[in-house]
């Protein structure tokens, strides 16, 4: 049973993720798993490659049925809605910033942007959220004429176009020079000042952040939480 | 908002080879498959040129007709009303029903056969070209057959007396090695005139129609189709003539039978192979549609629609090439020289239909496995 905190958006308890790998062979990547995000938070699991970070992060997405366990999402038990809903609530609610450069190569970066959005004038919305992350001028380009700080800049942008209540980043920003990597944290603060909740997954120092609470993840159990750091 | 038709279009520029594959693949079986339906087409109006110029098949003759009389003499002693005529067209078994009446007449020192004839009617409301058209139907003039005129030295142009009545040759027929060789020809008015028989004919000439084909015994089927029609005669058909055009029919409707399916069946295979490799090529893009929110549904939306597009394009080019190829060489196949093909619209549409159809069809599955695809393991598979 999920104890609700005030304001919050996703949480869930006793959460469990097995892979069945060969035979026998089963791997936890995510054991036993409780996790609170609230409105204004961004919390931050660190812990390093193959720690059961993304699996958990694909879980609160509504991306991948728990082994055990519940999520609930804005106070819907997450894993009772069929795929279809999931979706939806997914379109309607959640950004997910994913750690590869996941983007459709052959639309222009408004166009990829606007993806995230189902509104009438959403490519209009995509130029200006690419204004706000320096890429108005490259809004007309395909995304393999882009840099990696670029690319970056642009997935985030389509996570944030529909004003998702909840952020979900998965390293959002590896292999990013500071200053790409300043531009998207800020986007991230803001995201989470403006009453939303951010959840961001890394293998970096978590301060940068400025993290609301930081969990240590390691062999897919979330060992220790660390502090509200601000 | 980034829409299905957007993604798919966008998607057909970016992988512009891929797309040219499917519609070929697609352009080649339509145009294969236009190209057999409309040479199937070609031989038909071929071969319905040819009979004509055959002749007709089929007589109705009064049923109580001595046929040993009947084929010593050239035509049947009785009579059956003109007026059977008018019910005896609504059926779809015998085509150009042509009115006759013969009878030997004396001529000079001998004899002639003088033969009248009608209009010609034609099932279904057609209009073609009669197969006695180079017969005169004016009321004062005669048509002879070649051994008829040599014998008596007659030329166009000459004025005779037949049974009493004055008439001039307009046309004296080239020899064509048969009975028709010494006929004098004159309208059914005239001769039922003549012979004191108005609103009686003697023999109903026809040519068997298409029904005949899917029929185990066509000669039985087209009996009790038309002794209802034509009450109190019975029908002669000269099988051989029918048997050998309807086993032609047969045999190139059955290549069009088998060779169409084959074709669609292996453009189906091809497009659903491209669909499938095109479908594990995008693994990333549909786990990031997912990511972002869509519906499985519309996932797939985007895999067949992709598929349906390129196979109309396809299927449109192919039914011009088809028809191209047909008038370019048809006649190779069935040796009609000038035979072309006018171009409709319904070609075109059908072409276009059957492209969509066969990469909807071959599609179908990728698209729903697409759609069914763990985002999760996509995104996993694809980083």
């Amino acid at each position: 049973m999920i104890q609700h905190q005030q304001d919050s958006i996703v949480s869930c308890s006793a959460l469990c993720k097995t892979f069945h790998i060969a035979g026998d062979l089963n791997v936890n990547a995510v054991n036993d798993v409780a996790l609170n995000v609230s409105e204004r938070e961004i919390v931050v699991i660190h812990g390093s490659s193959g720690s059961g970070k993304t699996t958990l992060l694909m879980m609160l997405a509504g991306m991948l049925q728990p082994t055990s366990g519940c999520v609930e999402l804005l106070n819907k038990d997450l894993y009772r809605q069929d795929s279809s809903e999931r979706a939806l609530l997914r379109r309607k609610s959640i950004g997910i910033v994913l750690p590869m450069f996941h983007l459709l190569p052959y639309l222009d970066a408004a166009a990829n942007v606007a993806l995230g959005s189902s509104k009438k004038h959403a490519r209009k919305q995509a130029i200006d959220l690419l204004d706000r992350v320096g890429l108005a001028d490259r809004a007309r380009q395909l995304p393999d004429r882009m840099s990696a700080g670029e690319r970056r800049r642009l997935i985030v942008a389509r996570a944030l176009i529909h004003d998702p209540k909840l952020l979900l980043a998965d390293e959002p920003t590896s292999n990013l020079d500071d200053e790409n990597a300043g531009v998207i944290r800020t986007l991230l603060v803001d995201h989470a000042r403006q009453g939303n909740g951010v959840l961001i997954v890394t293998h970096e120092q978590p301060e940068r952040f400025c993290a609301t609470i930081v969990h240590e993840m390691s062999n897919g159990k979330l060992q220790s939480i660390a502090q509200t750091v601000g | 908002m980034t829409s299905v038709v957007s993604i798919v279009f966008a998607e057909i520029r970016y992988r512009l080879l891929s797309s040219a594959c499917v519609t070929v693949i697609v352009a080649t079986a339509v145009s294969a498959v236009v190209f057999f339906m409309l040479l199937t087409d070609l031989a038909a109006d071929r071969t319905r040129m040819i009979q004509r110029d055959i002749g007709l098949n089929m007589r109705i003759i009064p049923a109580e007709t001595d046929l040993e009389l009947y084929w010593i003499k050239g035509y049947a002693e009785g009579w059956i009303s003109e007026s059977l005529l008018e019910k005896g067209i609504e059926q779809d078994v015998a085509n150009r029903l042509v009115p006759m009446l013969q009878r030997t007449i004396p001529w000079g020192d001998g004899e002639a056969m003088l033969t009248g004839i009608g209009d010609e009617l034609f099932a279904r409301g057609e209009k073609m070209k009669p197969v006695f058209g180079g017969i005169q139907k004016e009321a004062e003039s005669l048509t002879i057959g070649a051994v008829a005129a040599d014998k008596r030295q007659l030329h166009e142009g000459d004025q005779l007396k037949v049974l009493g009545r004055d008439f001039t040759i307009k046309r004296v027929l080239t020899a064509t090695g048969t009975v028709d060789d010494i006929r004098v020809y004159a309208s059914l008015p005239v001769v039922q005139m003549l012979l004191d028989m108005p609103g009686k004919i003697n023999e109903v000439r026809a040519l068997e129609c298409h029904c005949g084909s899917e029929i185990d015994d066509p000669e039985a089927y087209i009996q009790s189709v038309l002794q209802p029609l034509f009450p109190g005669t019975r029908v002669i058909r000269q099988d051989s003539l029918a048997d050998a055009r309807r086993k032609q029919r047969m045999l190139a409707e059955r290549i069009g039978v088998v060779a169409a399916p084959v074709l669609i069946t292996f453009a189906a295979l091809a497009i659903f192979a491209m669909a499938f490799l095109n479908a594990q090529q995008r693994q990333q893009e549909i786990g990031l549609l997912a990511v972002v929110g869509k519906s499985a549904w519309t996932i797939g939306s985007i895999v067949w629609l992709r598929s349906a597009v390129l196979g109309l394009l396809g299927g449109l080019g192919g039914a011009l090439v088809g028809w191209w190829l047909v008038n370019q060489f048809g006649h190779y196949f069935i040796g009609a020289g000038n035979a072309k093909l006018a171009f409709n619209m319904q070609s075109l549409l059908v072409g276009g239909a059957l492209g969509g159809l066969i990469a909807s069809c071959g599609a179908f599955i990728p698209a729903l496995l697409a759609a069914r695809r763990d985002p999760a393991a996509t995104l996993r598979s694809a980083g």
